[in-house]
């Protein structure tokens, strides 16, 4: 992998990775440079290659745990992506909460569990 | 001796309601059925599926770069966050590490993400138990807050900004002065909402001993973040992934909750969403 490291001229401490592997060069590499353009072709029309394996990525979303497992064989498509979603467990548990209380805790407690059905039914 | 006969034997069936798409207080699209005994809910089931987009069967045919944005839409309310754990997924797969700028970078959007998210969370809450003015003020917040999406990514909402390996764009020159200027300000919009809420009494009865959750369950059902968090334990992943995702930089204090009701959960986001503030001052401080 070639890492280069270029530094902006309008934020001279930021740095944007060219590794032509994951990201795509600036423009104008791109207009001035045969390999660059390649690149930027492979990047824009196949996309980024993904060795076979799996991995789970996680993080701690303002609602709960949010992960993503990638299943990837040797191509840029990812054939499997699962996605864990806080929001999908945390209204499993609905039930058990809402025993013995009345309807008016209901909204309450749908309120605490911070559901957002994007996620929950993606 | 007449009447006895009658009403030997006597069947009840338990009231069932549909608590429907279409109910303002079911946020998005939630059908519930309850079966009630009066007012007292015995079970409840709950229909899910009304917003099922295919996502993941899409994700199968697109590339990373087609597939980044379906993630924003996810969780539309917290926005960036999700983006990172695809990017994180990605990286994982390929082996590779972003260098230290971009890590303390997304930890600032995350931040951002986190108090947009707690801003909503608490005041849709509290709109839906009946408190409609702190909605008002946080969606006032979460206008500023936009704001700053739309300076790094041209959109207010879906800013699909966080890509593996780094980043879509590069920060626009200022960014982080009118970030700091944000954050002057915006504990005390904290307080506001705190002096409404906390030491009401309206608000206290109907949340406290509500919907408490004990440990035993939480494990067994899967909770994770707040819920966990209400109950006593200290489980946070920013802490626990600390040595690989930034935030050992940073002083990270971890707010529980002793009873593991709902009015417990609400403080602990509010906490929250002050301990997310000082993490940016501080990001803000590394960067200029």
């Amino acid at each position: 992998m070639m890492l280069v490291l270029f530094f902006f001229k309008d934020s001279d401490k930021f740095t944007k990775i060219y590794d032509h592997k994951l990201m795509p060069p600036s423009r104008n590499m791109m207009k001035n440079s045969m390999e660059s353009l390649i690149h930027h072709f492979k990047f824009y029309t196949e996309g980024v290659f993904l060795p076979a394996g799996f991995s789970y990525g996680s993080i701690e979303a303002p609602k709960g745990e949010f992960g993503v497992s990638l299943i990837s064989t040797d191509d840029s498509l990812p054939i499997r992506c699962s996605i864990r979603s806080p929001g999908f467990f945390h209204l499993q548990g609905l039930d058990c909460l809402l025993k013995s209380h009345l309807i008016a805790d209901l909204t309450t407690i749908i309120g605490t569990l911070d559901l957002v059905f994007g996620e929950i039914d993606r | 001796m007449k009447y006895s006969k009658q009403y030997k034997s006597f069947k009840v069936k338990n009231f069932l309601l549909n608590f429907g798409p279409q109910h303002p207080a079911a946020h998005g699209v939630l059908r519930l059925i309850l079966e009630l005994d009066g007012e007292l809910v015995i079970k409840t089931e709950a229909h899910i599926g009304l917003l099922h987009r295919g996502t993941e069967k899409l994700i199968e045919y697109k590339n990373t770069l087609q597939a980044l944005p379906y993630f924003d839409r996810l969780d539309y309310v917290s926005m960036m966050v999700q983006e990172y754990a695809f990017s994180k997924a990605v990286e994982n797969l390929l082996g590779y590490s972003i260098n230290i700028f971009d890590i303390i970078l997304r930890i600032v959007l995350i931040e951002i993400t986190r108090i947009l998210n707690h801003l909503l969370a608490i005041t849709t809450h509290a709109l839906d138990v009946g408190a409609m003015t702190p909605f008002l003020w946080a969606f006032e917040e979460r206008e500023k807050l936009m704001f700053f999406y739309e300076r790094l990514s041209g959109a207010r909402l879906h800013a699909a900004l966080i890509r593996p390996g780094g980043f879509t764009r590069s920060i626009p020159l200022g960014f982080f002065e009118e970030l700091k200027q944000f954050l002057i300000q915006f504990p005390s919009r904290i307080d506001e909402i705190e002096d409404l809420l906390n030491k009401n009494r309206i608000w206290y009865q109907r949340l406290y001993n509500i919907g408490i959750v004990n440990l035993k369950d939480a494990f067994s059902y899967g909770f994770t973040g707040v819920l966990l968090r209400g109950s006593g334990l200290a489980w946070d992943l920013r802490d626990v992934e600390s040595n690989q995702n930034g935030y050992d930089l940073f002083n990270l204090t971890i707010p529980i909750g002793s009873v593991g009701d709902c009015y417990d959960r609400y403080l602990i986001r509010l906490y929250e969403m002050r301990s997310s503030c000082l993490l940016l001052n501080d990001a803000c401080s590394f960067f200029f």
